[in-house]
């Protein structure tokens, strides 16, 4: 399955990101840093599909949001990219 | 990102310089590049030079995540370990920032240190911490020398002949005592 350039990008910083969960904002900012075209709710939304693919899981912190990390499938998938 | 190969990417530093710090036209670059033999019409030279500022950004983009990603580790590391949950907050609150911070590769010192000032409650925190472990250490270590000190001297004979002589008032108990602990008499 190809992805988007959004949604490649948010998994190649999630996997960056090693161990460490990425808060929800500074994956969105991410997204439109490298593509300024996409409103905020267009990376929210690559995000949300990515979820739904079981790329990426999300947890929630109080006064945190959420913290996304990448499943074993996302992962996988962003060691291809 | 993976991108085909392309016969432009034996001169990307000269091309970089030239867009970089000369500053020249995708026209001028063309021309240069014919002079090299290297023939590119301005469409697919314009595409290629996006792309790899696209690329660049991006590199760029994912070693400063790299990079936040490593300190929001040597925080947890230092500070996040045996850590009530109100701080277990701050931490996860610095790190977000940090992240954040990181991710927009800001330099505006204002923020970077109001994110460090984050980090004194947690190491006032972790001061009081060890200070409370200190203290109990100190007051574990005094209960047990007193301990034996008490024991010392109540197995001494002479105390325990003093505190069992049936015969004598407390007054006179008091006063020996006084004189095998202290020697000399009770004033």
């Amino acid at each position: 399955m190809n992805l988007d350039p959004a949604k490649r990008l948010a998994l190649r910083a999630l996997s960056r990101m090693g161990d460490q969960p990425m808060p929800a904002d500074a994956l969105r900012d991410s997204i439109r840093i490298i593509h300024p075209q996409l409103t905020a709710g267009d990376a929210d939304r690559a995000v949300r599909d990515l979820e739904a693919d079981g790329y990426i899981a999300g947890t929630h912190v109080d006064l945190v949001g959420i913290l996304w990390s990448l499943t074993p499938k996302g992962a996988s998938k962003a060691n291809q990219l | 990102m993976k991108t085909r190969p392309s016969k432009l990417d034996q001169f990307t530093d000269r091309i970089e310089e030239w867009f970089g710090a000369e500053k020249i036209t995708i026209a001028a670059a063309r021309d240069r590049l014919a002079g090299l033999g290297c023939h590119v019409s301005s469409g697919r030279l314009s595409q290629w030079w996006s792309a790899r500022q696209q690329r660049a950004m991006e590199d760029q983009l994912l070693a400063r995540v790299a990079s936040g990603a490593q300190l929001s580790r040597e925080i947890e590391s230092r500070f996040a370990r045996n850590a009530p949950p109100e701080v277990s907050t701050i931490i996860q609150l610095l790190q977000t920032i940090i992240l954040q911070l990181g991710v927009q590769g800001t330099s505006d010192e204002r923020l970077l240190l109001i994110a460090s000032n984050l980090l004194r409650p947690v190491m006032e925190w972790q001061k009081l911490e060890q200070s409370k472990a200190e203290f109990g250490l100190a007051k574990e270590r005094f209960q047990r020398e007193t301990c034996e000190l008490f024991v010392q001297w109540a197995e001494d004979q002479q105390a325990k002949d003093i505190l069992s002589a049936g015969n004598k008032s407390n007054e006179e108990k008091i006063a020996a005592v006084y004189q095998l602990m202290f020697g000399g008499q009770k004033k």
